[in-house]
């Protein structure tokens, strides 16, 4: 088993920056999502992991051991590809055999046909054969070996692709967007039984997607990427609740967060749209106000509410999702109970925040109630932090600044 | 009226084929034909007087036509294998690396592509004759031992088999050599199929390079040699002439027709058309 | 440790060196020679030479036989490439529309095209045989004369064509079947929605555009192919009667190893490139431009 250690870590394809600076700290036996839309340099991180690739600078540890130089074979990784790249022309068998092959057999006993007949080999090829054999039982695939990957269904292949990553027991799993090829229900499936394999083997597991709700569903802690550098790493909840800047509370979260613009009309009052909210002091000019779908309700006429009119309902199901607009123009979602009262498309209601759950963002888009004097070195420090050792204290963070009716 | 464009797309159909096939009916009609039915004035498909095992075992007996056909294979078979050990590496450097001088490198290619095979034989022929390999298997063998179209080819073909399939490779502990003979030859049968295909249709059937590079009729491939049976003695014994052409025409028909499709499409590559 | 990076960076040279040797044994070092030559004076067998300048090339294009094996091969192309295009692109839509005799048709249709070709033109030869062939025939059906086609200077060109378009008619039909089973089935149903449901009017609107890349390079391949003209000639007729089917290639031929003027033969063989080469350069490029768009 490893933990993986990465120190300021760069890499750069001639003047272009993919990944500035990261340093990460994953434990042993965690499953680490690294989230991020395309482009933020998550698929190049999983690479220079992987090995398949070199960091232009920084330093890599696998198991303690410094991985600088170390072709990808020689380290004890496997990766899990989007496109599973299984080998077209061999057998679900023989796919899930070649790890093993290249890594026990010598290049002679590895010779078409004659190297059947040299030293060991034979005994070796039953090894490998009673180890595929038991691993594809338990992945329940054992009735496919003999077919070809194309003769296999998504779902199949996919765990053909697990299979040959679990072959040679590796001590970190890499998986790049695993699930992305498989539709809904498949990807709901597979979601609960990659989170069972992690618990059962207990090995690293470091996932690759641009999906949230994977990344929040199965992982230990996420780490949020952007334009090459880690925004913020903490547990799914965590990130949720308390996330750092107004681009991570954006990410995270389906339907995607309000952002309301506001005013300081005086040091410690800002007004939005009309409603005065008291906040933290420090707050300057252009500061924001972010409040979840799930708690902006319609509520009667106060002091505290946002007058607005409904500008489409949409029915989920479980919930409605309320799209309004506000009196200066702003659009806002707001996701409801589908036993309340729904408003009729036109209607005029009144819209409250739930006041503890409000986030303040500054002019930069940092969250104060989380770190009320964020620079982007000191964010660096926090988010390269495993969550278990510091943040106890910024539980009650957001409580402290709570949104209040009109002063 | 759907009846009558039924009838007339057929009855079209059906009249090219007879002019397609009518050289290949009027080549077995005539070769099992004595010579004195030949010449007995008007055309008939049946012969009437029958001489096929004269006709062919005339072939066999004045005529090296076994020679001509091991000939025939032996070159064909030899540049292939030597094409594909030589184009194959070169394509899988130029699909799959980056490396300074790779561009150059595709703009040799092709620009060769331009170089039709009669345009270099003037030099080509200095070439060999002043290394005295003229009149020789080599002769015939090594102006093509590099094909261009071959790499061309197999470029297109490497190129579009994803990065993650190598990536995978290496993952599992591959060497970069041993990707390219056991993921990525195995992966390109089909392109090497085609490839193959083209290769052996166009040295089965060449005329022009034998014909210059070739003095001794031990070394005569089959067109070489059946244009040398034509002016050679038998000029107006057709009997014999179209036996001959039988023999050499007949066994690639049948491989044709065995692997139709595969031919087809191997053609068909040759154009960018899938 | 650090021999690795190195090894991988060598690898692609030693992938490619021995193609790259052997492209400019036979391919791009040939070629120069043959530009370089053409503008000499030299003769096989001979020891010194001269540069000469354009001299072979003012001797080429004043020599009659030259000028007329160039109109022969232009000729030769303008009846074979149109002809053999147009059978080709009806002969696949009929075939495609043939229901369960399609792979028949296909295969007869390219029967042509994988006999040896020497072969078949010896047969064509006797099929063509004034007094015994199958054209000796048909003239005594129609009461025509039967001339020795191949004898004669104002038939010996077509019948080469003929030929030709015989042996190819089935390559291209191969290729427009290709390009025209791509077509999606749903744009013929759009089509018949927006009023074009004849068969002139859905080939205007869908077929003839959509294959418009196939119809390109076929013509490209077809021409390409005529230029290159040799087999019909050398075996059939050896550009007679009377100079009539002297075409590049063997005028090329007969000056190169016949007479051994290696100078002229060099000179032909630049104007038979220049030709070729644009053809094939066109369709080069635009293979790449394809592949790239890909």
């Amino acid at each position: 088993m490893a933990s993986i250690t990465m120190n300021t870590i760069r890499k750069s394809y001639g003047p272009v920056d993919v990944l500035k600076n990261i340093s990460l700290e994953i434990k042993d036996g965690e499953f680490i999502s690294l989230l991020g839309s395309s482009g933020c340099g998550k698929s190049t991180l999983l690479r220079i992991i992987s090995g398949l690739e070199q960091q232009t600078s920084g330093t890599l540890h696998i198991g303690g051991k410094d991985m600088t130089n170390v072709p990808p074979k020689q380290r004890s990784v496997s990766m899990v590809f989007q496109s599973y790249a299984l080998y077209p022309h061999l057998t679900v068998f023989e796919n899930m055999a070649v790890p093993l092959i290249m890594r026990t057999m010598s290049r002679t006993q590895r010779f078409p046909v004659l190297g059947k007949y040299i030293g060991s080999a034979r005994s070796i090829r039953k090894e490998i054969r009673a180890k595929v054999l038991a691993l594809a039982e338990s992945l329940d695939i054992h009735h496919l070996l003999d077919r070809n990957p194309s003769q296999l269904s998504g779902g199949q292949r996919q765990r053909v692709a697990l299979g040959r990553a679990m072959v040679r027991d590796p001590e970190v799993f890499l998986m790049d967007e695993p699930l992305s090829n498989l539709d809904t229900k498949m990807r709901a499936h597979m979601r609960t039984e990659l989170a069972e394999i992690h618990q059962k083997l207990g090995s690293t597991f470091v996932y690759v997607t641009h999906d949230q709700e994977e990344a929040m569903t199965m992982s230990d802690r996420v780490a949020l990427m952007m334009n090459g550098q880690l925004m913020q790493v903490a547990t799914p909840r965590e990130i949720y609740r308390k996330p750092v800047h107004k681009s991570v509370a954006e990410f995270i979260g389906a339907p995607k967060i309000n952002i309301l613009s506001g005013a300081i009309v005086e040091r410690g009052v800002m007004e939005v749209c009309g409603v005065r909210t008291a906040v933290p002091g420090e707050l300057q000019a252009n500061a924001s106000l972010g409040i979840r779908p799930s708690r902006l309700q319609p509520a009667p006429e106060s002091s505290g509410t946002w007058q607005a009119q409904v500008i489409t309902v949409e029915d989920m199901g479980s919930s409605f999702l309320l799209h309004c607009e506000l009196s200066d123009g702003t659009r806002t979602i707001s996701r409801i109970d589908s036993r309340s009262v729904v408003p009729e498309r036109g209607a005029n209601i009144h819209l409250a925040p739930q006041a503890d759950c409000a986030m303040f963002f500054d002019a930069n888009g940092w969250n104060h109630a989380c770190h009320p004097h964020l620079d982007s070195d000191t964010l660096h420090a926090f988010s390269t932090t495993p969550p278990a050792d510091s943040n106890a204290d910024h539980a009650q963070g957001t409580k402290e600044y709570a949104l209040a009716s009109a002063v | 009226m759907r009846h009558f464009s039924y009838f007339l797309r057929h009855a079209l159909l059906a009249a090219g084929a007879l002019f397609m096939a009518t050289p290949f009916i009027v080549m077995l009609s005539t070769a099992l034909k004595s010579q004195a039915n030949i010449f007995s004035g008007s055309f008939s498909i049946i012969p009437e007087q029958w001489a096929a095992s004269g006709n062919f075992g005339e072939v066999f007996t004045s005529l090296p036509i076994i020679q001509f056909m091991l000939n025939g294979a032996l070159v064909t078979a030899t540049i292939f294998c030597i094409q594909v050990l030589v184009a194959v590496p070169c394509a899988y450097a130029l699909a799959k690396f980056d490396f300074k001088g790779r561009n150059i490198l595709f703009n040799c290619v092709l620009w060769s592509l331009l170089i039709p095979p009669q345009a270099v034989a003037i030099p080509v022929f200095l070439e060999l004759h002043s290394l005295g390999l003229l009149n020789s298997y080599s002769a015939l063998i090594l102006p093509w031992t590099i094909s261009v179209l071959g790499i061309f080819l197999m470029r297109q073909f490497f190129m579009a088999i994803p990065d993650d399939i190598m990536d995978a490779a290496r993952m599992d502990g591959m060497g970069e050599i041993s990707i390219l003979i056991r993921i990525m030859l195995p992966m390109a049968v089909p392109a090497l199929t085609a490839f193959g295909i083209l290769s052996f249709i166009a040295h089965w059937n060449d005329f022009f390079w034998p014909l210059i590079c070739l003095q001794d009729v031990q070394y005569f491939t089959p067109p070489l040699g059946i244009a040398y049976f034509k002016t050679d003695d038998a000029g107006i014994k057709y009997g014999p002439l179209m036996a001959a052409a039988c023999v050499i025409t007949i066994p690639l028909l049948v491989v044709f027709l065995a692997a139709r499709d595969k031919f087809i499409q191997g053609v068909s590559v040759q154009a960018g058309v899938k | 440790m650090h021999l690795r990076p190195l090894y991988n960076r060598l690898l692609p040279y030693l992938l490619s060196a021995p193609a790259l040797v052997l492209m400019f044994l036979f391919l791009i070092g040939p070629i120069m020679a043959v530009l370089f030559l053409s503008f000499t004076d030299w003769q096989l067998g001979e020891t010194a030479f001269r540069i000469t300048g354009l001299e072979n090339y003012l001797t080429l294009f004043s020599d009659e036989l030259f000028l007329r094996s160039m109109r022969n091969t232009a000729f030769y192309i303008v009846m074979t490439v149109p002809t053999t295009l147009i059978f080709g692109l009806v002969g696949a839509m009929l075939i495609l529309q043939s229901g369960a005799m399609r792979k028949l048709y296909q295969t007869i249709y390219f029967l042509p095209f994988m006999g040896t070709a020497v072969a078949m033109l010896i047969v064509w030869e006797f099929v063509l045989h004034p007094t015994i062939g199958v054209w000796g025939m048909i003239a005594q059906w129609f009461n025509l004369d039967p001339v020795n086609l191949l004898r004669n200077e104002h038939t010996a060109l077509p019948i080469l064509a003929l030929i030709s378009i015989w042996q190819n008619v089935g390559f291209a039909i191969v290729l427009f079947m290709a390009g025209l089973s791509g077509i999606p089935e749903e744009m013929y149903e759009a089509g018949a929605l927006d009023g074009a449901d004849g068969v002139f009017s859905k080939f205007s609107l869908i077929t003839w555009p959509l294959i418009s890349h196939v119809t390109f390079f076929v013509f490209i391949l077809l021409t390409v192919h005529s230029f290159q003209i040799f087999e019909s000639v050398a075996v059939l007729t050896k550009g007679g009667p009377n100079d009539a089917t002297e075409v590049l290639t063997y005028t090329m031929y007969k000056e190169g190893f016949d007479y051994f003027r290696t100078n002229i033969a060099s000179a032909i063989t630049v104007v038979f490139l220049t030709g070729v080469g644009a053809l094939v350069l066109i369709k080069a490029a635009w293979l790449e431009k394809k592949v790239h768009y890909q």
